[in-house]
């Protein structure tokens, strides 16, 4: 094939993943926010732009990394269902190095974002200093996306030489016992002893890997939420709150996937490249049938399902429960930190939950967020109709974005400029970067999940081994 | 229903019951849709497990416990609030500068609450709804349903027992007895203390 | 229908032939024989060691009495350490009831096969559990008549107790757990009882008749039955993050240093599914010998129960090294030398063994040599339980015996009479097992078969 013919087919894989104004509008989107964020740094007071690139960077590597820690999750505790969900975690492994790129922009912006830059700490110093939070954040946030990459490389490398191909479903076979793209003939688990061992090494490595990304990704983000977030008031700490930091980035992750999985759901295709499709399933619909044959030994599923069959009611209902008791964790987590700090009443505990919820305009914001990300959230998924139905599912996660998206904003904007007037203009930028970062993760995502096996063919294989021997 | 439960006799009147034990769950599908679509309404299922599988095959569906637990969990935050509240105000101290009646500390005691009533009303539904209580079982109750077996009791009218036992046959039944049977908890058990399987075939008298 | 639908979607290949239903059949019955074999009448070695346990219980209890009537200064907690073993015991059994709730609440919810074998254990294990955590505040209390003046009644004194109050947050908490925790094993066992009940005769027959409340497995007791089951399993889920919680607030409500600190919660509820998984495995590893049930409680459920092991002692180290860090970032001079006499000062032992037994003894769970073999899972599970006791003890022990003022500095030694009182509380948690384990189901009969069936009625449906 031609360089030509690959970018077309990329372009028509992307057109059947989203619809065809989405690519455009993410390219605007980048364009209005990088041009947001160059006017703001080079306006006279450049504070409002780099709070914006701040509040934009830790609302958006949480939500990217968090995405792809669901996706580890699932494969460490072998879970099934997630088959078809565990690829749109993977899928913004692309963007984790635009969010290192963001994170160079914060250490030039340091001037204006760490408040106790150029004071004397005392014997903090040896902790509170910008080379050395610079550099523990920044390799932490490096041997993150190092890992995440070679986490995602693993089921890939897998997926394309095992003979996955488009859908990562199995392609009805042709009369020579190939498949339409010329690939050999699938076998079953039973048949070839290498296979199976090769499986079993890989499951190995996804699984060690994947343990390390856990950990790795506690200890990365606590230490963001304590670097860039609790010391931006060096009086104030809190020793749940980096725990708080990293789990919000996994209540983020959890509702980035639900509306991945909904677009996708309702795109009713999965993609076409760069393998060629199977035969016969060009512009396949609904009506397909699902699959009869049973899995024996040596057998799989002679046809494809249809993607409203792959994420159901049964995965969109999981999705939700895990984002309902993600809400009820953060509302915890919230109220852990809250009680103690109100009981004992100490200055320099207080200070940092007085100037939130008892001055305006924050203490307002302070009530929205309790209604919508915590309490809000969480009295809207309790209702099992909300968690079935996929516009209501979606509605609730965007609702968990935006909620979410002002947390983060009202955890870092009140330290750095508490009185109104000083952070006017802050708002605006804010939300024009942040366009931005959507952009580059909705380019970076379709592209990906354009170029790679919906479901990959790990997790097809654990799924039928489940059903098969349970 | 009652009467299944052993809360009235069946009056005589009111038909015969034809009791079908079934070795396999398909047998027990097929028997509930003949039974149905024979107009057949008095049925009662037997199981050793639930079978929300087949709730659309079955006489009455849902339970309304879910609603009451929610009712009693409102309930009891709400009374939680009202008792830490009221007492506070009761005393009137000001203590480090705040209203005596302290939403957040009151929290806990809201929380708690709410789970304590509805865990009391969950199981008193329960008992109630499913009519637990000291006694006897039903009378078509066999020891059987509870370790392997399948039941389908139905209520039909004596010239209809001879077609019902046929029907029930041809789903499957491995036994199909006509009447009430006392309940006997150790009858033709093996060495283990099971009750015996697919020892009989043929009718049963009322006994 | 409250019943979650089964979570995979392909149909049960109904093209199974007669032999491999015939033996679908005998695992049915295989779980009824297996329980109802372990209900039979106890050997006399059993019944000796019930009688040892009630022994030792006796002497607990005339200690206790002992020191009802000499006053607690027979025992080692004076000023400036108010709490000692006995609070740190409360702690820890209340702790060690959080597994059992979390097997048979939080794992039903999320529908994990692996726990229907050893939830009905776990559970019996949290009741009895916070049984023997409840004795605590009222041994403690020294003039135990008067413990009823902290219960929440109208009374004629006009006489409320503090809501704001941590001991009173205790009170609700643990009375309701205890509440609700035996009112969720009990309706789970209903239809066990009904079992047992139609396998037994005589004086055994009439009372798991009583027990098994005319239980028939009739359709219309069911669908009520399933949905008031999960709700109660959702009510208990939140129980599991909330009791433990509200413990550790006794603490973090404090301004004491080591007790002030924001992370207790999610750190105690960890550190209680740590001991309380630990404790799971402890139980069940004699247990499944001595009721031969070894076929089915398999090691692959231990193996499952290790696993978790390794998350929540990653938690718990997790906490161990931000509350050090937080310590010493907080700049405030007395919780850094709090920090620093807790890992270095009289209890500095203790501290090492408790980081050593609950953070790295359990990573010896990434092998799978080790989670698989009975030895090894017993000892690391024993380690781990030393360990979430020594953990208790220094917090509760350390922040008191060195607080803000050297002249507060003091050492606490528990008495004879704390350690017989300790051991007594043991051997009372282990004398309620054992009598459930031999005349209860210590399996769920009902859950082992319900996948199997499960399977069956979506090819009927």
């Amino acid at each position: 094939m031609t360089s030509e013919t690959h970018r077309r087919e990329g372009r028509e894989a992307i057109a059947r993943l989203a619809p065809a104004w989405v690519s455009p509008l993410a390219w605007l989107a980048v364009v209005v926010g990088a041009i947001a964020f160059a006017v703001g740094v080079r306006a006279a007071d450049p504070a409002p732009a780099w709070r914006a690139l701040l509040v934009n960077f830790l609302f958006w590597v949480s939500l990217a990394q968090g995405a792809l820690i669901w996706s580890v999750i699932f494969r460490i505790t072998r879970t099934s269902w997630s088959a078809p969900i565990n690829r749109m975690g993977h899928a913004v492994l692309w963007f984790l190095p635009f969010c290192l790129l963001a994170f160079a922009g914060i250490i030039v912006g340091r001037g204006y974002l760490l408040p106790w830059l150029g004071h004397d700490m005392g014997d903090r110093a040896v902790w509170l200093n910008a080379r050395g939070l610079f550099a523990r954040d920044g390799i932490g946030l490096v041997v993150l996306v190092v890992l995440s990459w070679a986490f995602v490389r693993g089921y890939l490398r897998d997926d394309s030489l095992v003979g996955g191909h488009a859908n990562g479903d199995m392609p009805a076979p042709q009369d020579d016992g190939r498949t339409a793209g010329g690939h050999p003939p699938r076998k079953g688990l039973g048949e070839i002893p290498a296979l199976q061992e090769r499986e079993r090494r890989v499951n190995r490595r996804l699984s060690v890997l994947g343990v390390a990304l856990l950990f790795v990704y506690m200890v990365v983000f606590s230490l963001l939420g304590f670097d860039l977030v609790m010391s931006l008031t060096p009086a104030w700490h809190s020793a749940l709150f980096g725990w708080y930091f990293a789990l919000g980035g996994l209540y983020l992750g959890m509702a980035w996937l639900v509306i991945v999985a909904v677009v996708v759901r309702k795109t009713g295709t999965g993609n076409a490249f760069p393998f060629a499709l199977p035969a016969g399933s060009a512009g396949r619909d609904e009506e397909e049938a699902p699959i009869s044959a049973s899995v024996t030994e040596g057998e799989c599923a002679a046809s494809p399902r249809p993607v409203k069959e792959r994420i159901g009611t049964t995965e969109l209902r999981n999705l939700g429960n895990l984002m309902l008791a993600f809400a009820m964790l953060m509302t915890y987590f919230l109220y852990s930190q809250a009680l103690p700090i109100w009981y004992e009443n100490l200055p320099p505990e207080t200070g940092w939950v007085i100037l939130r919820v008892h001055h305006q305009p924050w203490q307002a914001l302070s009530w929205v967020l309790i209604f919508t990300c915590y309490l809000g959230v969480f009295a809207l998924l309790v209702v099992r109709e909300m968690k079935e139905k996929p516009a209501t599912l979606m509605a609730v996660a965007l609702l968990v974005l935006a909620s979410m998206w002002l947390e983060r904003y009202m955890l870092v904007v009140p330290s750095l400029a508490p009185k109104a007037e000083a952070h006017s203009g802050t708002p605006l930028l804010a939300v024009l970067v942040g366009v931005g970062f959507l952009g580059v993760l909705v380019l970076t995502t379709t592209r990906f999940l354009a170029r790679y096996p919906a479901t990959s063919e790990l997790d097809l294989a654990l799924r039928m081994e489940r059903e098969k021997w349970e | 229903m009652r009467h299944l439960l052993g809360q009235e006799q069946a009056p005589a009147e009111r038909g015969t019951r034809v009791t079908a034990v079934f070795r396999e769950v398909e047998g027990l599908a097929a028997g509930l849709r003949e039974a149905r679509a024979r107009g057949l309404r008095e049925l009662a299922v037997f199981s050793p497990v639930g079978l929300p599988g087949l709730e659309h095959l079955l006489p009455r569906r849902g339970s309304p416990i879910r609603f009451l637990v929610l009712a009693a969990g409102i309930a009891g935050c709400i009374v939680a609030f009202w008792m830490c509240i009221g007492s506070a105000l009761l005393y009137g101290l000001i203590v480090g500068g705040k209203w005596p009646g302290s939403v957040l500390p009151y929290c806990v005691i809201g929380f708690e609450f709410t789970v304590l009533l509805g865990g009391l009303t969950a199981i008193l539904a329960i008992l109630g709804f499913a009519r637990l209580r000291p006694g006897p079982v039903a009378e078509a109750y066999d020891p059987r349903f509870g370790v392997d077996r399948f039941g389908l009791s139905v209520s039909c009218e004596p010239e209809q027992v001879e077609a019902v036992e046929m029907m029930l046959r041809e789903a499957g039944a491995e036994e199909v007895r006509v009447g009430a049977q006392r309940h006997h908890p150790r009858m033709n058990a093996d060495e283990h203390g099971l009750p015996a399987c697919g020892g009989r075939n043929g009718r049963t008298e009322q006994g | 229908m409250s019943r979650p639908e089964p979570m995979w979607q392909e149909p049960f290949d109904s093209a199974q032939g007669t032999q491999a239903r015939a033996q679908q059949q005998l695992e049915l019955r295989e779980y009824n024989r297996a329980v109802i074999e372990s209900l039979r009448p106890a050997s006399r070695g059993y019944w000796l060691v019930v009688g040892l346990l009630a022994a030792a219980i006796g002497w607990a209890a005339c200690c206790w009495g002992y020191q009802i009537c000499n006053g607690m200064g027979v025992i080692g907690i004076n000023h400036p350490i108010g709490w000692g073993t006995y609070i740190v015991n409360f702690v820890f059994w209340i702790g060690i009831g959080h597994a059992g709730t979390l097997i048979s609440a939080i794992l039903y919810l999320f529908r994990v096969r692996w726990r229907t074998a050893i939830y009905r254990s776990a559970e019996a294990m949290t009741v009895f559990a916070v049984m023997t955590a409840g004795l605590f505040p009222l041994i403690h209390l020294g003039r135990v008549w008067v413990f009823w003046f902290i219960l929440p009644y109208p009374n004629q004194r006009h006489l409320w107790p503090n809501f704001k109050s941590p001991l009173v947050w205790d009170v609700v908490a643990v009375t309701t757990y205890l509440t609700v925790s035996i009112i969720f094993w009990y309706a789970g066992m209903i239809p066990d009882l009904a079992a047992v009940r139609d396998s037994t005769d005589g004086r055994r027959h009439r009372i798991y008749r009583w027990l098994a409340l005319g239980w028939s497995s009739e359709h219309g007791q069911w669908r009520h039955y399933l949905r008031g089951y999960m709700c109660l399993a959702a009510l208990a889920t939140p129980l599991v993050i909330s009791v433990h919680s509200i413990v550790s607030w006794d603490f973090a409500m404090s301004l004491l240093p080591g007790w002030h600190s924001t992370i207790f919660a999610p750190y105690f509820v960890a550190g209680a599914i740590h001991s309380g998984l630990a404790m799971v495995i402890l139980l069940l590893i004699p247990m499944r010998r001595f009721l031969r049930l070894e076929h089915v409680i398999r090691i692959s459920h231990l193996e499952q129960a290790a696993l978790l092991m390794i998350l929540t002692g990653s938690i718990v180290l997790y906490a161990y090294v931000v509350e050090a860090f937080i310590s010493w970032y907080s700049g405030d001079v007395f919780e850094r030398q709090f920090s620093v006499w807790r890992m270095f000062g009289a209890y500095g032992w203790a501290f090492w063994l408790m980081v050593l037994f609950n953070g790295i003894a359990p990573y010896g769970f990434f092998f799978k040599a080790l989670r698989t073999r009975l030895a090894a899972l017993f000892a690391i599970s024993l380690l781990v339980t030393a360990g979430m006791w020594l953990e208790r003890f220094v917090i509760v022990v350390g922040s008191t015996a060195h607080d803000f003022m050297p002249t507060n500095w003091a050492v606490y030694r528990p008495t004879w009479v704390e350690v017989s009182i300790g051991v007594g509380a043991l051997c009372w948690f282990l004398f309620w097992f054992l009598l459930f384990a031999k005349h209860l189901p210590a399996v769920s009969i009902v859950e082992s078969k319900e996948a199997t069936i499960a399977r069956a009625v979506e090819a009927a449906a």
